[in-house]
């Protein structure tokens, strides 16, 4: 996963299935990878945009709920989204472009830090060749399975992962609350003064006409 | 210089074909650049359109599409998008671009009747839209705002022009003007104005009370014009909220008239509006606004609203009020005034270095304010206060500009090339 900046961004993940063991990768050939990664509510990710902008690995992603784009992150909840690929040579590289909310203004302005955690990695593999694995003979509970599925039954695995890359976060910056007085009386004398000198500009035009036809007419 | 010269002086067919082909290869190259550049070209609300079209074809509402907030009318012109090609919607939006153009044309020309060379200056005139970089990108990237500058264009062609002659033109007028209010709200303040322009007011300080007052009952083509927008609006809006109910009103047009949009963008009301988030029962910035932006309105429609031949100035003003002042400010707002630039363009009284200057300004003013919009998106720059600084820059210069407009407003100056029918005038 990558640090990143700024509003717009792509969240990365790059998984690495012993790709230099020629045995063990061929247990993960093909296998199908479900990562489920919770967004914070100050940062979303829009359902079109990774329709149009997503990976080309990037096989299928699913929502938990709608997405509304439109909301602050103070009146949002966090997301949580299904990315879905398969792993071809040992390796999953995928991203898909998340954007930052705007934050709820503060004393000193500053910005806010969006921690986002990493992501529970599962694997759905044909055959059975998780069974080589030492991993649990029932699934633990996941999303990936409906709920009609049973643990035992489910085909998805929760694969412990090693993270190379610190906590991921995203730091927004955000507005100074101690700017209000200078804005809001700013905003109101550029206002009030804009619209004068236009009423007074309209005035003298229609002054200047009168005057003009006046004088044309008495010639 | 000659060249350019040359290239002006084309025809108007042909001036209408490059036209169209520059918008139809934009809207090839769309596709292209989609696929392969991170910013996409198209508009991100051409996909919404699309998809709420998609969803009309099934038989479903459009508002089924997420952030669907249009009239179902722009959903179902782009029906043919479902059937025919994805694009087929943007070359819809070009084709209405180039009848806008040609509607332009037949307006100045009909303005300028008198005048030998009232074609030329037409033609001269619609060159603004045609090779507009802005209506051009509006239209090949799929942005529908063309759809209701084209019916106000219409209904100003009907009301001013003899077209069609008789009482009947009357009645165009208001069903376009109804059709163009249904689509997008703001062609409501150009109503007033369409009104006074057909009044005869004939009052000054002499005149008797009873006798002004008579004067400002509303006559025959007043009347006509009024209840066929009342009633075309009124047709609309019931057969639609017949079929898709209170969400269709909501997403129409109550969610834009209460719209509180924080997010940074050209209004000057922008930052204020963020720093009390949620936090202001009554706004008093706001109102203040709202409040100078309805006199300014009114004064703008009594000041040049009340006689025909400078009507298409005060709607252009009227315009120009309402996008500056408006509480959120998008570049696609830009296209309402564009539109009717060309109408009124060949009666500014002014040097060309002074209207190359006004331009520069108005484009330097856009370009500081994205300076720092891009450092606070991309590079996430705590730059709000200079953000609200270049809204205030950016609202001065429109005001500003629209000022230098007034001042230099000659009806008939033709560019300094009116030929009178029985004398040569060259200025």
């Amino acid at each position: 996963m990558k640090d990143f900046t700024g509003e717009i961004m792509n969240l990365s993940y790059y998984i690495d299935f012993a790709s230099d063991d020629e045995d063990e990768k061929l247990i993960y050939e093909d296998c199908v990878v479900g990562l489920e990664q919770i967004l914070p509510a100050g940062v979303y990710a829009s359902q079109d945009e990774i329709k149009d902008k997503r990976s080309k690995d990037l096989i299928d992603t699913i929502f938990q709920k709608p997405v509304n784009i439109e909301l602050p992150a103070n009146n949002a909840s966090p997301i949580r989204v299904q990315l879905f690929s398969v792993v071809k040579g040992g390796k999953i590289d995928i991203y898909i472009p998340v954007h930052a909310r705007y934050h709820r203004a503060k004393k000193g302005g500053g910005t806010v830090r969006n921690i986002i955690p990493s992501p529970v990695l599962y694997l759905m593999c044909s055959n059975k060749k998780l069974d080589l694995c030492d991993f649990p003979a029932a699934a633990s509970e996941n999303n990936l399975c409906k709920n009609d599925i049973t643990r035992e039954l489910c085909p998805w695995k929760e694969i412990p992962a090693i993270m190379v890359t610190d906590t991921l976060f995203l730091d927004v910056p955000i507005g100074n609350i101690d700017h209000f007085y200078v804005v809001a009386w700013g905003t109101t004398v550029v206002i009030v003064v804009g619209s004068l000198y236009l009423l007074k500009t309209i005035h003298r035009y229609k002054v200047d006409t009168e005057q003009k036809l006046r004088k044309k007419l008495k010639t | 210089m000659d060249k350019l010269n040359k290239f002006i002086n084309w025809d108007f067919q042909t001036h209408l074909r490059i036209g169209a082909l520059i918008r139809f290869l934009l809207v090839i190259y769309s596709s292209y650049h989609d696929r392969h550049f991170d910013v996409p070209y198209t508009d991100v609300d051409y996909k919404v359109f699309i998809d709420a079209a998609k969803h009309v074809y099934d038989g479903n509402s459009p508002y089924k599409r997420h952030t669907y907030r249009y009239s179902p009318l722009i959903a179902y012109i782009l029906l043919p998008a479902t059937l025919i090609s994805r694009c087929a919607g943007k070359k819809l939006f070009c084709i209405f671009d180039i009848l806008i153009a040609i509607a332009l044309k037949k307006l100045v020309e009909r303005q300028l009747r008198h005048k030998n060379n009232a074609s030329t200056i037409a033609t001269y005139c619609a060159l603004f839209w045609i090779y507009n970089p802005m209506s051009i990108a509006i239209s090949s990237r799929g942005n529908a705002d063309s759809v209701p500058c084209l019916f106000v264009i219409l209904s100003i062609l009907f009301l001013q022009t003899d077209i069609v002659t008789g009482l009947i033109k009357y009645v165009l007028s208001g069903f376009f003007l109804g059709i163009s209010i249904h689509l997008r709200l703001y062609p409501l303040a150009l109503s007033f104005p369409m009104y006074l322009s057909l009044g005869d007011y004939k009052i000054n300080r002499s005149t008797p009370i009873l006798a002004g007052l008579a004067s400002l009952m509303p006559n025959k083509k007043q009347i006509i014009l009024t209840l066929t927008c009342v009633v075309t609006l009124s047709l609309l809006t019931w057969a639609m909220y017949a079929m898709y109910g209170y969400e269709f009103l909501f997403e129409t047009y109550i969610y834009h008239l209460f719209r509180k949009d924080t997010k940074h963008n050209f209004s000057v009301l922008f930052y204020y509006s963020y720093l009390t988030m949620d936090h202001l029962s009554f706004d008093v910035v706001k109102t203040i606004l709202q409040i100078f932006e309805a006199i300014i309105l009114f004064v703008i429609s009594l000041a040049f609203g009340t006689k025909a031949e400078t009507l298409p100035f005060a709607l252009f003003c009227q315009l120009v009020i309402l996008v500056t002042y408006n509480s959120v400010m998008t570049s696609q707002y830009f296209i309402w005034f564009l539109s009717l630039l060309p109408l009124v363009v060949h009666s500014f009284k002014m040097k060309p270095a002074k209207a190359f200057l006004l331009f520069i300004l108005w484009l330097s003013a856009q370009g500081a304010w994205l300076f720092y919009a891009y450092l606070l998106e991309f590079k996430s720059r705590e730059v709000f206060i200079f953000i609200w600084l270049k809204s205030v820059v950016f609202f001065c210069s429109n005001i500003f500009i629209l000022a230098q407009l007034i001042k230099s407003y000659t009806p008939d100056y033709g560019f300094g090339q009116i030929n009178e029918k029985s004398d040569v005038k060259n200025d």
